[in-house]
């Protein structure tokens, strides 16, 4: 097989012989061409130079006759004699010179009459010298019509020359004319061949990159089956014997990743349909990609029917919808306070609540893909925690009116019996005197957190100074941290601005929150009050070197009933911070904890400024 | 202080043991019923100076007592008692003429100051400024919701004056209510045009932006 530069050089090489050859063509035709007027000039001129000097030879021979018969006999006879040996000469040349068929019998001829007249003139001078009148006659008679036929026979010869002169030039012109016909001809076939030979070569070497380029369009069509003859020149058929390689490559690549993305599509699929919470895929123009028999079963309809339309169009909420536009334009999750993010729909078989997350589908290139609804019904946790607030109501409404009783009677007991008892049995009564009061405090904390839960809580907004909260506070807690040997220190700046708090409220979280760290903080310890700006909030925190939260405690630990679990000192109701978080929240701010357990703990709550 | 005895109504042996033996030391002669039944027996028999009832009790209930004595014996002073939370209770009882309400649970000593403090005055004495101050002393402390059993007392007693309605507006304002605290404060105004707390409160309350800072009490 030739290589590509092989055959570009062959082909152009055939161009390059056929080009020699129309040259030297043509080169032989002008040499022809050159040769054959150059016969003529050389051959014909010289015959008719010397015919022309024999015609001049002979007629001065004439006229010097004349001049004899006129009486010069020396002078004519010394003309005559001079001009002999010239036209002899000349006859000579012209003898030498014949080419042409006739010109030799020509030639004969002139010299037998010049012979003859030759003769007659010297016959003439020998009767010339007595015989004047017979001399003239004799000149009429013979010397003239032999001078006029050898003139005539020169002349004669001469025009035989013109003749094949002119046929001679005739003939170039024929040459000259074929030589032009031919060229054509010749030329013509060669640019003929020489276009078809271009346009064969140029096929034979732009057909296999041709394919080449097919068969790569085609790929990046996602035709991945294609292949390439390996055909033209080395290199060519090396390259697409390479190409269809990589092309056989791309396809196991494209059919592995095709295999994964379907068994990745079916998994996903599957987990989708299989949960028992709603799911609705929806694309960037909010188009149901995907819904699970839950999310069909939760909006009434069936899961096949929505597919392919608008969310709207299926789902009529305006909120979902928004929220859900407002992800895709956005390209992240809306956020939702606590409580905004459940959706309830009521039918004839009472309300059915679901909480709802929207999580917005990006791919690395940051371009939303869709977003995923989930829907998780609560219903059955709604009624649950009803059940349980209701339960907790009642139980602590019931829980009353035993509890005044025996308070009262241990108070009554410390008034009037204390006197008649041992120092034992007042002890235990002091004891059942402080349970008392713990299970009171219990008691209505529960009912006051029930009442806050339900939306009830009293707040008495004023503008405060935050130092004002914290010097109430402190006052409070002042007593039990001196009698642990703790120290309480406060850090704030004396420029934070006025807050807007119920300050009661705000100065029960505080002293709930120091109370808590003067549980949890052994003798000895640390705790600090800190305030600080920070935007349009000041944030309060409390922090101790105490025990600290466990971590499985921390996520929990504004919930209800979680507590420490200490051996023998008396806790708290379990209620405190939960009581604090619905309190902060009821003033717009936010409650979290930091902790390490052993390093101790920092309870922070913001409030809003008051400006 | 009075001679006449006490009677205590509750349907709860515990508590009428309880509240009988804290009241002692008041030394005041204390009697006991255990029903609304019994007690309306009893007040038709002899006269008593105070009476200490449950709102809640099986068959005739403390509400239906109240309203049948309020009737027959305009001069008994009635304290109720009532479940801590039960606030709508507290008022429909204190307009039907109780002087004042205990919440459950509560403590001997807090029981003997409120009817110590009672029993210093007649009757007629516990009129619309006593519940007036009353109802300003548990704004102070941050009681609102028993400032509010006082404060309406006292329109019950004194519909023409403005102070109590304005207390209302002030209370209702705080506990989120602006409606309820416009209605409140109007009502002062139609009562005393110039009543300046309430017209202050009035004009801060239709300010935009909505201020809740600042409320005139008085």
């Amino acid at each position: 097989m030739r290589t590509f530069r092989q055959k570009i050089f062959i082909g152009y090489g055939a161009s390059l012989v056929l080009m020699v050859l129309i040259l030297a063509w043509a080169m032989f035709m002008i040499l022809r061409l050159g040769r054959a007027s150059e016969s003529i000039l050389r051959e014909n001129y010289r015959s008719i130079q010397a015919v022309e000097h024999m015609i001049d030879a002979v007629e001065r021979q004439d006229s010097a006759v004349l001049l004899y018969l006129l009486g010069y006999q020396e002078q004519g006879l010394k003309e005559f004699r001079e001009n002999e040996p010239a036209f002899l000469q000349w006859l000579g040349r012209a003898r030498d010179n014949i080419t042409i068929t006739g010109e030799k019998e020509i030639i004969d001829s002139i010299e037998q009459s010049y012979l003859k007249y030759l003769k007659e003139v010297a016959n003439l001078h020998l009767k010339g010298a007595s015989d004047q009148p017979g001399a003239v006659n004799l000149y009429h008679e013979s010397i003239l019509p032999l001078f006029r036929s050898t003139r005539d026979t020169c002349i004669k010869l001469r025009e035989i020359n013109h003749e094949t002169m002119y046929a001679a030039s005739n003939r170039a012109g024929r040459l000259s004319l074929q030589a032009v016909l031919s060229m054509a001809v010749i030329g013509s076939l060669a640019v003929i061949i020489g276009v078809i030979f271009s346009l064969f070569l140029s096929r034979l070497i732009s057909r296999p990159v041709t394919e080449l380029k097919e068969a790569a369009l085609q790929i990046a069509e996602g035709n991945y089956e294609v292949q390439v003859p390996a055909r033209g020149a080395a290199e060519l058929a090396l390259l697409a014997e390479q190409f269809n390689q990589m092309a056989e490559k791309l396809r196991k690549y494209h059919e592995m990743n095709i295999g994964k993305i379907i068994a990745e599509k079916l998994k996903s699929e599957a987990i989708i349909q299989s949960v028992d919470d709603g799911i609705i895929v929806v694309d960037d123009s909010l188009v149901i990609n995907s819904i699970n028999p839950k999310a069909a079963l939760i909006f009434g309809v069936h899961k096949d029917s929505l597919l392919g339309k608008h969310f709207f169009e299926a789902v009529r909420d305006e909120r979902l919808f928004h929220l859900l536009k407002q992800s895709v334009e956005s390209g992240s999750a809306p956020q939702l306070k606590e409580g905004e993010d459940i959706f309830t729909i009521t039918s004839e078989g009472g309300s059915q609540h679901y909480q709802f997350s929207i999580i917005p589908m990006q791919s690395q290139a940051q371009a939303i893909q869709g977003v995923v609804l989930h829907l998780r019904d609560i219903t059955r946790l709604r009624e649950l925690d009803r059940l349980k607030s209701e339960f907790v109501l009642t139980a602590s409404h019931e829980l009353r009116t035993p509890l005044t009783s025996v308070s009262m009677a241990v108070d009554l007991l410390l008034e009037s019996a204390a006197a008649k008892l041992t120092d034992k049995e007042r002890e235990l009564l002091a004891a059942c005197h402080e349970d008392v009061h713990r299970l009171r405090a219990l008691v209505n904390d529960l009912l006051d957190l029930s009442k806050i839960e339900a939306g009830k809580l009293e707040l008495a907004f004023e503008r405060v100074q935050p130092a004002f909260l914290f010097d109430q506070a402190l006052a409070v807690v002042k007593p039990q941290a001196e009698a642990k040997n703790l120290e309480l220190k406060l850090e704030a700046p004396p420029d934070l601005p006025l807050v807007k708090a119920d300050p009661n409220k705000i100065v029960w979280v505080i002293v709930n929150l120091l109370a808590n760290a003067v549980r949890h903080t052994p003798e000895g310890g640390h705790i600090r009050v800190k305030g600080e700006r920070v935007g349009g909030q000041v944030h309060i925190s409390v922090a101790d070197d105490g025990e600290g939260v466990p971590y499985d405690l921390q996520s929990r630990i504004f919930d209800k009933f979680v507590q420490l679990k200490r051996d023998g000192a008396a806790g708290g109701s379990g209620l405190g911070l939960a009581i604090c978080k619905e309190v902060v929240r009821a003033h717009r701010g936010t409650i979290w904890l930091d902790s390490t357990p052993g390093q101790g703990s920092t309870f922070t709550f913001t409030i809003p400024t008051a400006d | 202080m009075s001679s006449r005895p006490i009677l205590i109504v509750d349907d709860e042996k515990n508590i009428r043991l309880a509240l009988s033996m804290s009241l002692e030391k008041l030394e005041i002669p204390v009697e006991t019923a255990a029903s609304g039944e019994e007690a309306l027996e009893k007040l038709g028999q002899g006269e008593y100076e105070l009476m200490l009832l449950d709102l809640r009790m099986p068959g005739l209930d403390g509400m239906e007592v109240l309203r049948r004595v309020s009737q027959q014996l305009p001069e008994l002073k009635v304290i109720i008692i009532t479940a801590y939370g039960s606030i709508d209770l507290a008022v429909e009882a204190m307009k039907l003429g109780a002087v004042d309400f205990l919440q459950k649970p509560f403590d001997a000593n807090q029981v003997r100051e409120m009817v110590r403090r009672i029993l210093e005055k007649p009757r007629e004495a516990h009129g619309y400024w006593d519940y007036l101050a009353l109802a300003k002393e548990r704004i102070n402390e941050g009681y609102f919701d028993v400032a509010g059993v006082y404060a309406q007392k006292a329109v019950f007693l004194n519909p023409g004056r403005p102070e109590a309605l304005n207390l209302l507006g002030g209370i209702a304002e705080s506990q989120g209510n602006r409606r309820e605290a416009e209605e409140y404060y109007r009502a002062a105004l139609t009562r005393y045009p110039h009543y300046t707390a309430a017209k202050l409160n009035l004009e801060r309350l239709a300010r935009s932006p909505y201020n809740r800072e600042g409320i005139v009490w008085d």
